[in-house]
């Protein structure tokens, strides 16, 4: 019995190995291929060795240094930002939601579910937040939109407390005589870190990786770009030179390395959530398992 | 207490930076006053002419100009929208302007959505890259600018009658083409250094035919079997077609649509046939590129990389070629001509036009009409400033202002092609002086030959599922056709079969019954 055990083990860990050996591959071909020459790609396909080292997407990059690492500023300030705000609504219509004397409860929990189905679409949206709500060329263009309030969130969060604190808890808490926000605070958020820290790296992943807003919201203040929108614009410009490449376009795209540029922008664009993510991993793993098996 | 103290530093860093970033600070991009003016112009804002003369310039409409960005900054742009508006306040245009840049990878989604917000408009701007003006006039994004034809006679004199039927709908001119050679030809670039080893750099520059063409790939094959000589699948000039702009080529007029009436099935016609084995023996001979069905580099970067010995593709006139590959190519080249001039509904790139949100359509149309007109006004557009961007050599030639160059410039100096008039521009980093003079005089170059099709636009709408089919066999099978890759005779049945199957005749019939009308309406 206990060498059958040792043989799972023993095979469960290299089907494990191989999984991991083909996730950490392309990421290995990403960070190669940005440090291989233009031409050896071109000529030889991609390779897991370059055959020739060149920076030269990375100086392009960094020729847009000033202009990076200002952008990074940026996105911190509107991941924080946004994720505050995005927890502090989510927590509190789910905990609203998870009340069963709510009145209107299953109208709203519809009316919060049909927005993961539908949506306006780009234009009626633009034209709400650009014309109604005021937020085109300011740093609310690129937190309010889209970002602020997750229906999939609120969800997820409504169900973690109807399964996961017991009725009963919140219903002495309130014998005790304490308010709803008290509860809120003091029983249910505590009990929640998991769900909490979960639906954190969910908005702040979210929001860091978001350019559709910057895109979108901000016209004529570039200066509020974050990473994301400096490094989309940046490969979308590459990407339109190369594709339309005739006539004078030639000088610029002659001067930027297509291929190499997309390769660094993807390399310099995970580095900070390759940090972040080993800190949040073990309340992500839980948080999604109670989520998914209770929800 | 700690946490308390700690979450209200917190909340109160976090208010001052939402105030901070909040307010659009005018100072900062030198471009809010503009466009606050601009935002604060009463949409009944009196005819541009009555402004400059009853007005001072502080009360002139302010116009948004696009402004094509390579890059997501243009640093000297509120120095240059700045002298432009001293310009135009010089000559009493009775207008100013805003410029705006837009990054060209973001273009199609930020002047999407500029054309829907009347409160943030974009006035001004070319289509090239964004849009056609029948779609334009069709999603209701353009103004029809007929009623200024007798305005600005002029304008509307500039270029051959057949470039503004172009840039019509329904016989109304919705857009004023952009200044371009309206035709070209084909030409084949090869590497000097090559062209000498064979023995064939005497030819440079002359016309050559397809077969002396095909003798020269033969010797440059034999002497670098190692690169490639062609990889492009869309060489119309060479093909000889006249396409309307549509992609898919499911009817098309022969001889570039020069002298021609008949629409006809092009895949089925010998003359694509004879063109698919063309190609079939460039790829027995080792020519094309590896991998031509996932190889996406084009021909240019092919020879950069050392990949490409030659490629194929137009232009007006062979100075203009060579100019062009200095500018693209890091090897010395030669150019062979193809085929003759002639001119197409593909030739013209480029139009302006005026938006359906703009506010003061007068006042648009009258620096519209300075932007086609005016060096002074052109060259802000497309060189900058003399001195701070630009500097002049003594034969009339801009190059970049000493110290400067593509990275530092802070202006788009790249792409004079994108405004409305690039003639009246001085020629960019080339020798060749007559580079836009040379251009200039085929607009009065009667002997040149355009299409019958100049302007005509295929509605769709009659046979759309037909087309959508075809369109989408036509992706599927020609590419493999255009690169070599497979047999003809059983490879071009089946294809052919596929577009009967899915109505190819119905789309060809019904293109000839509106180029019929076309044509009617014409004369």
């Amino acid at each position: 019995m206990a060498g059958k055990g040792r043989g799972f083990r023993i095979f469960s860990n290299i089907v494990m190995i191989l999984l991991s050996f083909a996730a950490v591959m392309p990421f290995i071909l990403l960070v190669v291929s940005s440090i291989t020459r233009e031409e050896v790609i071109a000529r030889y396909g991609y390779s897991f060795v370059p055959r020739a080292i060149d920076f030269a997407a990375y100086r392009y990059l960094f020729m847009s240094s000033n202009r990076i690492l200002k952008a990074y500023g940026m996105t911190f300030l509107v991941a924080f930002i946004g994720t505050s705000c995005n927890m502090l609504m989510t927590m509190f219509a789910g905990y609203l939601l998870s009340k069963r004397d709510l009145p209107g409860r299953n109208f709203i929990s519809f009316f919060i579910f049909f927005t993961m189905l539908f949506s306006g679409g780009m234009i009626p949206s633009y034209i709400i937040w650009s014309r109604l709500m005021k937020v085109g060329d300011t740093i609310f263009g690129l937190i309010c939109p889209n970002l602020m309030l997750s229906a999939f969130n609120i969800i997820l969060m409504r169900t973690y407390f109807t399964s996961n604190i017991p009725y009963e808890l919140c219903e002495a808490a309130e014998m005790d005589s304490c308010s709803e926000a008290g509860i809120l605070f003091h029983i249910c958020l505590p009990l929640s870190k998991p769900m909490i820290a979960t639906l954190t790296l969910f908005s702040g992943l979210a929001y860091w990786n978001d350019w559709i807003n910057g895109l979108y919201y901000l016209v004529r203040r570039k200066d509020l770009f974050t990473i994301q929108n400096v490094l989309n614009t940046m490969q979308s410009n590459v990407q339109f030179l190369k594709d339309y490449a005739t006539a004078s376009l030639g000088e610029f795209a002659q001067s930027i390395p297509s291929l190499g540029v997309r390769m660094a922008i993807a390399v310099i664009s995970i580095i900070p959530i390759m940090v972040i993510y080993p800190f949040f991993q073990q309340y992500f793993v839980r948080g999604i398992v109670v989520g998914g098996v209770k929800g | 207490m700690r946490k308390k103290l700690t979450a209200a530093i917190l909340a109160a860093v976090m208010s001052i930076a939402l105030i901070a970033c909040g307010s659009a600070d005018p100072g900062s991009t030198g471009t809010q006053a503009p466009s606050e003016s601009a935002e604060a112009a009463p949409a009944e804002a009196a005819p541009a002419e009555a402004s400059a003369e009853e007005s001072n310039p502080a009360d002139w409409p302010v116009i948004k100009v696009e402004i094509l960005s390579f890059t997501d900054a243009q640093e000297k742009e509120p120095e240059i929208e700045q002298a432009l508006n001293e310009y135009l306040v010089s000559i009493d245009a009775g207008v100013q302007a805003d410029l705006l840049p837009i990054a060209i990878g973001d273009r199609a989604t930020t002047l999407t959505l500029m054309l829907a917000d009347p409160d943030n408009p974009i006035d001004l701007f070319g289509w090239r890259f964004y849009s056609t003006v029948p779609d334009m006039v069709h999603n209701d994004q353009i103004i029809s600018l007929e009623k200024y034809r007798d305005v600005y006679p002029d304008l509307w004199d500039l270029f051959p009658e057949d470039v503004y039927r172009t840039c019509q709908v329904n016989g109304e001119q919705y857009s004023i083409p952009g200044a371009d050679s309206f035709g070209n030809f084909q030409v084949y670039a090869m590497r000097k250094d090559v062209a000498e080893e064979i023995g064939v750099a005497d030819k440079a520059s002359t016309r050559i035919t397809l077969e002396e063409l095909n003798d020269i790939l033969l010797k440059a094959e034999e002497a670098h079997p190692e690169l490639c000589w062609h990889g492009d699948t869309a060489v119309l000039p060479l093909q000889g077609i006249d396409n309307f702009g549509e992609t898919a080529w499911l009817g098309v007029l022969l001889n570039r649509g020069v002298d021609s009436h008949e629409i006809i099935n092009y895949y089925a016609s010998p003359e694509f046939r004879a063109y698919c084995e063309q190609c079939k023996w460039w790829k027995d001979n080792g020519m094309i590129v590896d991998d031509p069905l996932n190889n996406t580099y084009a021909g240019y970067t092919l020879m950069n990389d050392g990949v490409g010995g030659g490629y194929l593709f137009e232009a007006y006139n062979c100075e203009y070629a060579l100019s062009l590959m200095k500018a693209q190519i890091q090897y010395e080249t030669i150019v062979f001509q193809l085929t003759d001039f002639a001119g197409n509904n593909s030739c013209v790139y480029n139009g302006w036009n005026i938006s359906s949100v703009c506010r003061n359509p007068d006042a648009a149309m009258k620096l519209l009409y300075l932007m086609y007109t005016d060096p002074q006004v052109c060259r802000y557009f497309t060189l900058g400033i003399e001195g701070l961007t630009y500097k002049v050599d003594e034969n009339g030639c801009a190059w970049y202002a000493d110290g400067k160059d593509v990275n530092n410039v802070g202006w788009n100096l790249s792409a004079p092609w994108f405004y409305p008039n690039e003639c009246l521009s001085l020629p960019f980093e080339t020798d060749y002086a007559g580079y836009f003079s040379d251009m200039a005089a085929l607009w009065s170059d009667n002997s040149l030959k355009y299409s019958e099709a100049m302007g005509f636009v295929f509605d769709k709408t009659p046979v759309f599922d037909q087309y959508s089919a075809c369109a989408a066999i036509v992706d599927e099978y020609r590419t493999a056709l255009l690169m070599g890759q497979v047999d003809i005779d059983d490879y071009l049945a089946r294809f052919n079969d596929e577009l009967s199957a899915n109505g190819i005749d119905e789309i060809v019939a019904e293109m000839q019954k509106q180029f019929d009308e076309f044509e009617a309406s014409k004369n």
